[in-house]
């Protein structure tokens, strides 16, 4: 009952927390400066239209000027929301938001993933053999890689790959999921298309975020072996494998709530490195939503963002009592 | 505890070379039949619509127009395309096309006049028919003809028909209601009767129901009457396959075109420099240059472009309101300075102020003509001595304005416009060392287009003298951003910022031998006038007030520069004329090129 009744009071705090993170973001967008519709409507004057025919071919397209009372607009918003409609694109003219995000999602939440997966697994190894062996060459080296890849930035690394194995050295293509001469479906040569386009901002991916990870884990290792149950257990003469794994196992429970916000935010893509590969992920729409001031796909984007990360909050919450008998007693 | 280890490594191994070998696989599928790679925009989602402003469709590849203008000064020169001939009747009021017998489209049914009807239908309630088109007729099946609007006057109006695109009635008849005709017939009501006013506002709501259901449309595969027809398209990349059915199928020797997404000119560059296309034009630095140059079958071209990058005033702003302060402003820029770091590849720096290219300007006006422009050399010195006689005056290397505030300016440019940024950096530059502290602004793409309509920018850059019709160039100065709009068949002037005027260029103005002109009008004239004299006459008085009164000083001209790879393909038309390489402003050009009988694969 207690557990219900926490369960309950976590899911609310998450709804009231989407609509204050959608009504600000509502109002935030419209703040910035600059009008699609109009720049459109400039646009087609620019290039010769005449002005009736420029704003015939507008009202065409978009159905509408944006500028009626904000207020009207916010009510409206919130109104099809209610009804899970995220409404129409602007820049793509009559495209359902809905669909945009749909088709972007999947190859996000492959990419990251993948990407979160290998920088984390090998984040964590490296990080324990950097703690427990921190005096000998291998846990130095550990910690001198970590460190670096720690602090080159993601831009400078995607952009580096960019340049070394698609221009350089034509290993690898970029900008495209996979190749469009082959129908999609779940044949070998459609996922080794998938799996051959996706590797660079996988492995970007996983090495920007591979030293933090290290780091992470080293000092939380470290500050594990200190602990008092760790003597004892040396004292009681067990092995070292064993020993590894209780402090492995402790050390672990600080990442585990980055590791479930991380996978929150995987909604909202890897802008950066999505951008650099022009991989067709939530970040690059988002990306390019911004830059075309569409504020339904903003709105759609930023909203299953905040969901995603809210979500994983309360999942963290309650799956952290589950893997720390501690948290569960209290 | 062994065993189970050795079966996890061998496990890894086999998804290891599984995935290399998938890898491998896909690799060499992409490479035993090599399609022809070129560049193009896609947008993810958007439909194989060409109604739809990002919509799927690619001229003279998967769609034709009926004929293809040769871009050049000559509005009237065509190559056909869907359209074997045309006759031009009625003082240029009436053009019927003839289409070829025989042409189909992909799906093998008939291109018909019923096709060209359904376009005009769609075009007009899409909004699309910007050249006075006033009634359609079928004829017979392979004859239309379009007549003008009663009482309206354009004169390239023929090349407003032969220019449309034409869509299958299969796809896009489903979507119009059965009285789309009378709807349409009832928007363009020109009288004063109340109740047929009254038909004329609801047509019109409808149209506009009726163009943003054309705009949204997506059809579920792509009917193509060009030489190839889409296979597949994923948000980076688009497969096109040759159309058996195209009517000049057996001129084309490319069997696949892959169409790589871009979204900056750094994607571009990259594509350049790895030789992934084997075609693709790019405003580009001189190191990109150079550096795609040394891949090998990268061969570079450059072909004359109709604008030129500007340096634009708004009048609305003082002291740009002052003639002086903006004849000063054109003799302290050097132009040659700004070209060679704004666009140092493929700029050439204007030569005459005038609101034409160099290429427009030798082709429109006389040698004497021409000597009667100012040519506004470097001379800082001339400059100083214009603001002094303005009252400006220099303190401790300052220039101050007449009320003893110092002078200070921003300079707003598009931000993603490389070149742009690149260019008003120096000219921002040559103000400052000047003596007017100037800063650029750099802004987006949409903020930027619209704070510039709203007349937000004093100074900015601007792409002015577009071509190769000289109503276009001037109508990027005197058109609707100085307020002159065609309203109801009349050409109306607003002095209103808000009513989109931020340009603000005084209506009337005197030159020499002409006497007092008004550029607003003397520019609809060069749509409206059918009399080659009088065409002269209007564009040399235009290129003399632009020259004198200097609504915008021209920095440089545009080339459009890029490369073709022919590591896998030949026989492209480097050595044909401008016109043909420049793929008569289709983009990608490609498609024309091989419509033309280019590009063949090695053997």
């Amino acid at each position: 009952m207690n557990y219900l009744k926490f369960l309950a009071k976590k899911l609310l705090g998450g709804l009231a927390m989407v609509y204050v993170v959608v009504t600000f973001t509502f109002f935030l967008i419209r703040l910035m400066p600059g009008n699609p519709v109009l720049a459109r409507l400039t646009s087609l004057l620019q290039s010769g239209v005449p002005y009736q025919a420029a704003k015939q071919q507008v009202a065409a397209m978009y159905g509408f000027m944006p500028h009626g009372p904000l207020i009207v607009q916010y009510f409206d918003y919130l109104g099809q929301l209610l009804h899970l409609n995220l409404g129409l694109s602007i820049a793509y003219a009559g495209v359902s938001v809905t669909h945009i995000l749909m088709s972007a999602a999947p190859w996000t939440i492959f990419m990251v993933l993948l990407g979160l997966f290998f920088s984390f697994i090998l984040g964590v190894a490296a990080g324990v053999v950097a703690a427990v062996w921190r005096n000998s060459i291998i846990g130095q080296s550990s910690t001198f890689l970590a460190t670096l890849l720690h602090g080159i930035p993601q831009f400078m690394l995607a952009l580096a790959f960019l340049y070394l194995f698609t221009t350089e050295w034509r290993l690898f293509p970029f900008g495209a999921p996979y190749d469009a001469a082959i129908h999609p479906g779940f044949s070998p040569a459609f996922v080794g298309s998938v799996a051959y386009h996706a590797i660079l901002p996988i492995l970007a991916y996983a090495i920007s975020g591979y030293g933090g990870w290290t780091l992470a884990m080293k000092s939380s290792v470290i500050s594990v072996l200190g602990d008092e149950y760790i003597l004892a257990a040396e004292l009681r003469g067990l092995t070292r494998g064993i020993r590894i794994r209780y402090v492995a196992r402790n050390a672990f429970l600080p990442l585990f709530t980055s590791l479930t916000l991380s996978l929150g935010f995987m909604f909202g893509g890897a802008i950066v490195i999505e951008t650099i590969f022009d991989y067709p992920g939530l970040g690059y729409l988002l990306n390019n939503s911004i830059g075309a001031q569409d504020y339904p796909v903003m709105q759609g984007a930023f909203l299953i963002i905040t969901a995603a990360v809210i979500v994983s909050n309360i999942l963290a919450d309650l799956l952290y009592s589950l893997i720390d008998p501690r948290i569960r007693r209290a | 505890m062994k065993s189970r280890k050795i079966k996890m490594i061998a496990a890894g191994s086999a998804l290891m070379t599984s995935l290399a070998g998938l890898s491998a696989m896909s690799a060499s599928a992409a490479t035993t039949v090599p399609p022809l790679a070129t560049i193009a925009q896609i947008t993810q989602g958007a439909p194989m619509n060409m109604f739809n402003p990002n919509g799927l469709k690619w001229g003279a590849l998967d769609e034709m127009p009926l004929a293809f203008p040769k871009n050049t000064a000559d509005m009237s020169a065509f190559f056909p395309g869907l359209a074997k001939s045309w006759k031009i009747t009625n003082n240029g009021r009436t053009v019927t096309v003839f289409l070829r017998p025989g042409a189909k489209w992909s799906n093998g049914q008939p291109i018909t006049a019923t096709d060209l009807v359904t376009t005009a239908a769609c075009e007009f309630a899409a909004g699309w028919i910007w050249w006075d088109l006033g009634s359609v007729k079928a004829i017979n099946q392979y004859e239309v003809q379009y007549t003008m609007a009663p009482g309206a006057k354009f004169n390239i109006f023929p090349f407003g028909v032969l220019t449309q695109t034409i869509v299958p009635t299969s796809q896009y008849a489903p979507l119009l209601p059965k009285n789309v005709w009378t709807l349409i017939k009832q928007s363009q009501y020109a009288g004063t009767d109340k109740a047929q006013l009254a038909l004329q506002t609801k047509a019109q709501a409808d149209l506009t129901l009726l163009g943003k259901k054309i705009s949204a449309f997506a059809p579920k595969t792509d009917v193509s009457s060009g030489p190839f027809v889409i296979s597949g398209v994923n948000p980076g990349e688009a497969v096109l396959v040759k159309n058996p059915d195209f009517y000049g199928a057996a001129n084309i020797h490319v069997n696949e075109v892959v169409l790589r997404n871009y979204t900056s000119n750094q994607g571009i560059w990259n594509y350049m420099i790895g030789g992934q296309v084997n075609q693709a034009t790019s405003s580009m630095p001189t190191s990109i240059k150079q550096r795609a140059a040394q891949t090998p079958g990268n061969v570079y071209y450059q072909v004359p472009s109709y604008y030129a990058n500007s340096l634009m005033f708004n009048e609305h702003v003082y002291p740009y309101n002052v003639l002086k302060v903006r004849q000063a402003l054109a003799y302290m820029i050097n132009r040659n300075t700004v070209q060679a770091i704004g666009e140092p590849v493929s700029g050439s720096p204007v030569k005459y102020i005038d609101g034409m290219t160099n290429q427009q300007t030798s082709d429109t006006l006389t040698p004497a003509e021409q000597a009667q422009l100012t040519l506004y050399r470097y001379n800082p010195a001339k400059a100083a001595k214009l603001l002094e006689s303005a009252g400006f005056k220099k303190v401790n290397g300052q220039w101050e304005l007449p009320n003893g505030k110092p002078w200070t300016a921003s300079l707003y440019v598009n931000s993603s416009y490389t070149d742009w940024v690149q260019g008003a950096s120096v000219v921002a530059n040559q103000m400052t060392q000047f003596g007017i502290k100037t800063s650029p602004v750099l802004i987006q793409p949409a903020q930027f287009a619209t704070e510039q309509s709203q007349g937000k920018f004093a100074l900015s850059f601007w792409t002015i003298a577009l071509g190769p019709d000289v109503y276009w160039a001037f109508g990027r100065l005197y058109g609707g951003l100085d307020g002159y709009n065609m309203i109801g068949g009349k050409l109306s002037y607003t002095s209103s910022v808000s009513k989109g005027n931020w340009v603000n260029f005084p209506q009337t103005v005197a030159i020499p031998t002409y006497g007092s002109v008004q550029p607003g009008p003397l520019t609809n004239n060069l749509a409206e006038a059918m009399s080659p004299t009088v065409l002269h006459s209007d564009t040399a008085k235009l290129a003399l007030v632009s020259n004198r009164y200097l609504p915008a000083i021209t920095l440089w001209s545009g080339m459009q520069a890029g490369f073709v790879n022919t590591t896998n393909y030949t026989d492209f038309p480097l050595h044909s004329s401008p016109v043909m390489l420049a793929g008569v402003g289709f983009y990608p050009p490609v498609g024309f090129w091989m419509l033309q009988g280019y590009i063949r694969p090695k053997s």
